[in-house]
C-alpha cells in the first residue's frame, strides 16, 4: 500500500470500471488510487483515452449508462460517496465538490442569462438568499470580470471563450466547493487565454484554500499550474508526486517517454523520439503492467503481476518492478 | 423589449405581407379558372338572359381581368370581400358569423394536444424505455395515424351510442337553445353563455364541445408528445444539462426549466403544424358532427361553385394560418435569444 | 486516442440488423407487406369481388359481421371486407403515386436551387413559401373545386400540394454538400455543372428524401381519404375506403360496422407506414450511430 496519508481530502481506492460496449467489456480504470491534499492542486495527466476524465466523473458518480463502478471508494473527509444515494449526492456536487468541463461554450445552457443560472446554482444548494445580487457581483468580479453586471443581463453566446470559461468557473465555485474538479478548463482556449485562467485557478486556490484536480493532456499546462502530479496510462496511475520533481526526474518509464516526447530545440534531421507502440485496447488489456509490450525495461514479472504504488524516491510513488534512476 | 426583438418582428412581418399576397393572387387566378359561370349562379336558374347580363355588370364580370383583381385587392383591405353568389350575402360577414363556432373546436383542441402532449413527451423522455415510454410513442403515432373523421365517427358511437354521456352533434341541445338560449355577443357560445351567467347553457357548450374537440386533438397530440420527446432527449444529452447535473442543480429545475425551455422552441413550430391541420382538419370534424362552422360554410361554398366564398375562406384560412406562425416565430425568438440574429 | 469505428459492414446489412432489433418497426414492415400483398391479390382474395367493384344486393342490405360476410355487409346490400379488400389497391396506388409525383417535381427544383443559389435560388424558394403557407387541405381543395371532382385530380392537387417539402429537403442538402471537395475536384476536371448534380449530389441527399418520403406515405393516404369522405376524391361506386366511411356515417349507430372497417384499415396502413418511417429515420440519423472508443 502507498505511504500512510492523513487527513486527505478526498481519496480515491481501488477503483475499478468497466463499459459494456458492443465489443465487449471496456476495463477503463483499474485500481486507480488517487489521494487529493487540502489547499492543493493536483495535475492528472495522460493521453486521450488513459482514463482522466473518467475518473474524474466517478468521483461525482456521474458515470454513463453503460458503465459500472466494479469495486473502489471515494472518500470525501473519510465517507465514501460512492455508497450515497442520488439526493445525497446531488447537494455534494456544487457544494463540496465542483466541477467545470473542457468546452465553456457548451457548459452554460444558450437560452439563459448569466444571472438566472448562477440563481439556480445557488438556490439548488442554499435555497433563496436575500443578497442573491451582491453574491453573483462579487463571484464574477473575484473571477476577473471588470463589469460584473453587464455580464450577469448577458446570455453565455455573447461572451467570448475565456469569458465563459470564467463564468463556469464563477458558478462551480459559487457554494464554495472544498475541491474543484477542472476537466481540460484550458484545452478549448488560444494560448493566451489559457495562461490567464491557469492564473486564476492558482489565485482561486491561494485565497480560497480550494483544492483543485487538474486534468490535462497537456503536460506544459500541468507544469505551470499544478504542485502535484499524477500521470495515468491505460486506466491506471503509474506514478504520482511533485510536479518539478516527476518532470525533471520521472520514475516510471512511460513519464519518460512522454517527457522525451516533446519537442525540443534539437539539430536538423534528429526526429522527434516517440514510445514505441500503441495504446492497448481496453477490451483485452495486457496481463500484468499494462504498459510493459511497449516499456524497454521489461522483464518476467512485469507481464504477469501488475505493481502497485510505491515510494521511489521521496514523496514520489511510481508502479513499476524497475523504476528508472535518479538523473544525475 | 431584449434585444434585436423589435429587428425580428418586422422582418418577419414584412415576409408574411408579401407572401399574404402572393397567395391572394394566386387564389384569385385559381379561382377564375372556375369553369361555371358566376353571373348564372347569381341569379338562378330560372333567371332571363337580362337578368343574367345585369348581374355581369353588377358583379363588375364584365371588365378587364386585371381591373378586376386591383378592385378585388381594394376590397379585401377595405372590408368588402365580395357577395356571396349562393346567399347574396357579404362574404367577410358570412366567414365573421361563422368563425366563432369553428375557433372553439380549434382552440380546445389544440389546449387539449399541449396539456397532454408536452407533459408525456417529458416523461416519457426522461424515463425513456420504460413501460410509460412505450405507451406515449404508440398513443403518439396512433395519434398522428389516425383518420380524424373516422375517429369523430367512433366517439359518437360510444360516448353518444353505446354510454350515452355526450351529445351527438351541433353545439346546443335542442331543449337548452329553446329554454336557455345564449345571447349572441362575440359569437363564441362559452364566452357568451359565461358572460351572461347562462350556467345551463355554458355546461351544455362545453358538452357539446367536448368530442369535436377531442377528435381534432388526435393528430397534434401525436405530433406535440413526438417532438417533446425527441427534442428532450436530444436535450438531456447536451452538455450544459451535464454541467448542471454535476454542480448539483435540482433535477427538477434541471428538466422542467433547463432542459424544457432548449426543447420546448422547435415544438413551437410543430404547434404551428398543428394549426395548419387544424383548420382542414375542422372541415371534416364539422361534417361528422352538423357544426355551424366554418368547416360547413366552406363544403357548401364548393358543392355550390359559390366562388367569392371559395376565395374569402381560402384567403381567410390562410391569412389565419400566416398569423399563427408569424406569432409562433416571434414568440420562439423571444425564448431563444440565438435565434434573433439568424 | 484511437477510436476504433466498428467494422464497417455494408450499409443495407446495418440497416437490417438495426430494423429487425426493434419490434415495434418490425411491425410495421409486417403490416405493410401484407397490406401489399392483399393489394396485389385484391380480386383474388375477395369473396365477393363483383360487389366489391359496386354490383349492388339489396336484399342483403345491412347484415351483421357473420361468417359469410365478415365485415358485414352495407347499405346496397355489398360485402364490406370485399370492398375493403378491393379498396386497398386504390389507396395504396394512390398514395405512391401522390408521394412519387411530389419528389419528382420537387427534388429537381431543390435540387438546382441549392447548388445554383442566388436569384435562382430565391425565386425558387419564395414560390415554395407562397405554397406552403397555404394550410395543406384547403390548397388541395381549392384546386379540386376548380379541376372538378375525381380520384385522379384528387391525385394531382395532392402532389401540387406536396412537392414543396421535397424542394426545401433537397435544397438544404444540396447547399450543404455544395461545399464539399469532392464537388470542388469534379467541377475542377471540367465536370458540367448538370453532371455534378446528378453523380455527386443527388445520391448523398436521397435519405432525408427517403425517409421523409416514406412517412408522408401515411399523410398521404389520410388526406386522400378526407378529400374522398368531403366528396372531392374518389366518387361512387369505387370501393374506397375514405367514400365508405362518408356513406356510411349517417348509418353508424344502427350499423356500425360498414363505416367501422374501412376507418380501421385506413388506420392500420397508415400507422404501419409511421412505423417503419419513424424506425427508418432512427436507423440514418447519423446521431444515433454508435462508435466504440478503444
Amino acid at each position: 500500500m502507498t505511504s500512510s496519508e492523513t487527513a486527505q481530502l478526498l481519496d480515491v481506492l481501488h477503483l475499478k470500471l468497466i463499459f459494456r460496449t458492443v465489443e465487449g467489456t471496456l476495463q477503463a480504470l483499474d485500481d486507480v488510487e488517487l489521494h487529493i491534499r487540502r489547499g492543493e492542486i493536483l495535475g492528472l495527466v495522460g493521453e486521450t483515452g488513459s482514463g482522466k476524465s473518467v475518473t474524474a466523473l466517478s468521483i461525482l458518480k456521474m458515470i454513463p449508462e453503460n458503465g459500472r463502478i466494479v469495486e473502489g471508494q471515494v472518500l470525501l473527509h473519510g465517507s465514501d460517496l460512492l455508497a450515497e444515494n442520488e439526493e445525497e449526492l446531488r447537494k455534494i456536487r456544487g457544494a463540496k465538490v465542483a466541477v467545470v468541463f473542457q468546452d465553456p461554450s457548451a457548459s452554460l445552457n444558450p437560452v439563459f442569462t448569466i444571472r438566472t443560472q448562477m440563481r439556480d446554482m445557488i438556490f439548488s444548494h442554499q435555497g433563496e438568499v436575500t443578497d442573491l445580487e451582491d453574491r453573483s457581483v462579487r463571484l464574477l468580479s473575484e473571477v476577473g470580470f471588470q463589469n460584473p453586471k453587464r455580464i450577469l443581463d448577458s446570455y453565455p453566446h455573447e461572451l467570448s471563450g475565456g469569458m465563459q470559461q470564467r463564468v463556469a468557473l464563477a458558478m462551480a465555485l459559487s457554494c464554495s466547493p472544498e475541491l474543484l474538479i477542472a476537466d481540460e478548463p484550458t484545452t478549448a482556449l488560444d494560448v493566451v487565454t489559457q495562461a490567464q485562467i491557469l492564473a486564476l485557478l492558482k489565485r482561486i486556490r491561494d485565497a480560497t484554500g480550494t483544492s483543485i484536480l487538474l486534468i490535462s493532456h497537456n503536460l506544459g499546462v500541468v507544469a505551470m499550474a499544478c504542485d502535484r502530479v499524477a500521470v495515468m496510462y491505460a486506466g491506471c496511475i503509474v506514478e504520482v508526486g511533485p510536479t518539478e520533481q516527476v518532470f525533471r526526474n520521472p520514475a516510471h518509464h512511460y513519464t519518460r517517454g512522454l517527457l522525451n516526447a516533446l519537442p525540443r530545440m534539437a539539430p536538423k534531421g534528429s526526429g522527434l523520439p516517440v514510445i514505441t507502440g500503441s495504446i492497448p485496447s481496453l477490451i483485452n488489456p495486457p496481463t500484468g503492467c499494462r504498459f510493459h509490450p511497449r516499456c524497454p525495461s521489461a522483464t518476467e514479472i512485469c507481464g504477469r503481476e501488475r505493481p502497485k504504488l510505491e515510494t521511489s524516491r521521496p514523496d514520489q510513488l511510481v508502479a513499476c518492478y524497475h523504476p528508472a534512476g535518479e538523473k544525475q | 423589449m431584449p434585444t434585436g426583438l423589435a429587428r425580428y418582428i418586422a422582418r418577419r412581418l414584412a415576409l408574411a405581407l408579401i407572401v399574404l399576397l402572393a397567395v391572394v393572387t394566386f387564389t384569385f387566378i385559381v379561382a377564375r379558372v372556375v369553369p361555371s359561370d358566376p353571373a348564372e349562379l347569381y341569379v338562378g336558374p330560372k333567371a332571363t338572359a337580362a337578368q343574367r347580363e345585369r348581374a355581369r355588370i353588377e358583379l363588375g364580370l364584365d371588365k378587364p381581368l386585371y381591373v378586376q383583381y386591383a378592385s378585388y385587392l381594394l376590397g379585401l383591405v377595405s372590408g368588402n370581400w365580395g357577395i356571396s353568389l349562393r346567399a347574396h350575402t357579404s362574404v367577410l360577414g358570412d366567414i365573421l358569423t361563422y368563425l366563432p363556432a369553428t375557433l372553439e373546436i380549434i382552440i380546445l383542441a389544440n389546449i387539449i394536444a399541449v396539456m397532454v402532449g408536452i407533459p408525456l413527451g417529458v416523461y416519457s423522455a426522461v424515463r425513456k424505455g420504460s413501460l410509460l415510454d412505450q405507451a406515449s410513442r404508440l398513443t403518439a403515432i396512433a395519434g398522428v395515424s389516425i383518420p380524424s373523421f373516422w375517429f369523430a365517427l367512433l366517439l359518437q358511437l360510444l360516448f353518444f351510442g353505446q354510454l350515452h354521456v355526450l351529445p351527438l352533434e351541433g353545439r346546443l341541445s335542442v331543449d337548452v337553445s329553446l329554454y336557455y338560449p345564449v345571447k349572441t355577443i362575440t359569437g363564441f357560445y362559452v364566452l357568451d353563455s359565461l358572460l351572461t351567467l347562462n350556467i345551463v347553457a355554458f355546461v351544455d357548450t362545453l358538452r357539446h364541445l367536448l368530442l369535436p374537440a377531442i377528435a381534432l386533438a388526435a393528430y397534434p397530440i401525436g405530433l406535440i408528445t413526438r417532438m417533446t420527446r425527441s427534442m428532450m432527449i436530444e436535450v438531456l444529452r447536451e452538455t450544459y444539462i451535464r454541467f448542471a447535473r454535476a454542480n448539483g442543480i435540482v433535477e427538477r429545475l434541471i428538466i422542467f426549466k433547463h432542459a424544457l425551455k432548449n426543447a420546448i422552441t422547435p415544438t413551437l413550430t410543430v404547434l404551428g403544424l398543428s394549426f395548419a391541420y387544424s383548420i382542414t382538419g375542422a372541415v371534416l370534424i364539422e361534417i361528422v358532427f352538423g357544426w355551424p362552422g366554418l368547416g360547413t360554410y366552406t363544403l357548401n361554398a364548393i358543392i355550390e361553385a359559390d366562388y367569392p366564398a371559395i376565395l374569402g375562406v381560402t384567403i381567410f384560412g390562410t391569412m389565419f394560418y400566416i398569423v399563427i406562425n408569424l406569432f409562433l416565430d416571434i414568440l420562439q425568438s423571444y425564448l431563444d435569444p440565438r435565434v434573433r440574429f439568424t | 486516442m484511437t477510436i476504433r469505428r466498428q467494422k464497417r459492414r455494408s450499409e443495407s446489412s446495418l440497416i437490417f440488423g438495426l430494423i429487425t432489433r426493434d419490434a415495434l418497426t418490425m411491425c410495421g414492415v409486417a403490416i405493410i407487406v401484407f397490406f401489399v400483398f392483399v393489394a396485389v391479390f385484391a380480386p383474388f382474395l375477395a369473396p365477393y369481388p363483383a360487389e366489391g367493384y359496386g354490383v349492388p344486393n339489396p336484399p342483403n342490405k345491412f347484415l351483421p359481421p357473420s361468417f359469410a360476410h365478415p365485415f358485414g355487409t352495407d347499405y346496397l346490400g355489398r360485402d364490406v371486407l370485399s370492398r375493403v379488400i378491393l379498396g386497398s389497391q386504390i389507396s395504396l396506388v394512390v398514395a405512391v403515386a401522390v408521394i412519387a409525383l411530389a419528389i419528382i417535381i420537387g427534388t429537381p427544383l431543390g435540387a438546382v436551387a441549392g447548388y445554383l443559389g442566388g436569384k435562382i435560388d430565391e425565386t425558387i424558394m419564395r414560390i415554395t413559401d407562397v405554397f406552403l403557407s397555404f394550410p395543406s387541405l384547403l390548397l388541395a381543395i381549392i384546386l379540386l373545386a376548380t379541376l372538378g371532382p375525381g380520384l385522379t385530380n384528387a391525385m394531382i392537387s395532392l402532389s401540387l400540394t406536396w412537392w414543396p417539402w421535397y424542394t426545401r429537403i433537397m435544397r438544404a442538402q444540396a447547399v450543404s454538400l455544395r461545399e464539399r471537395t469532392y464537388v470542388d475536384a469534379a467541377k475542377v476536371i471540367g465536370v458540367s455543372n448538370f453532371w455534378v448534380l446528378v453523380r455527386h449530389i443527388l445520391p448523398n441527399a436521397l435519405t432525408p428524401i427517403l425517409v421523409q418520403g416514406t412517412m408522408d406515405l401515411s399523410s398521404a393516404i389520410l388526406a386522400e381519404a378526407g378529400l374522398s369522405f368531403i366528396g372531392l376524391g374518389a366518387q361512387a361506386p369505387l370501393p374506397e375506403w375514405g367514400l365508405m366511411i362518408s356513406t356510411g356515417r349517417i348509418y353508424i349507430l344502427n350499423y356500425w360496422w360498414f363505416p367501422t372497417f374501412p376507418g380501421l384499415a385506413i388506420f392500420a396502413i397508415a400507422v404501419a407506414f409511421n412505423l417503419f418511417g419513424d424506425g427508418l429515420r432512427e436507423i440514418l440519423d447519423p446521431k444515433t450511430r454508435r462508435f466504440v472508443e478503444a
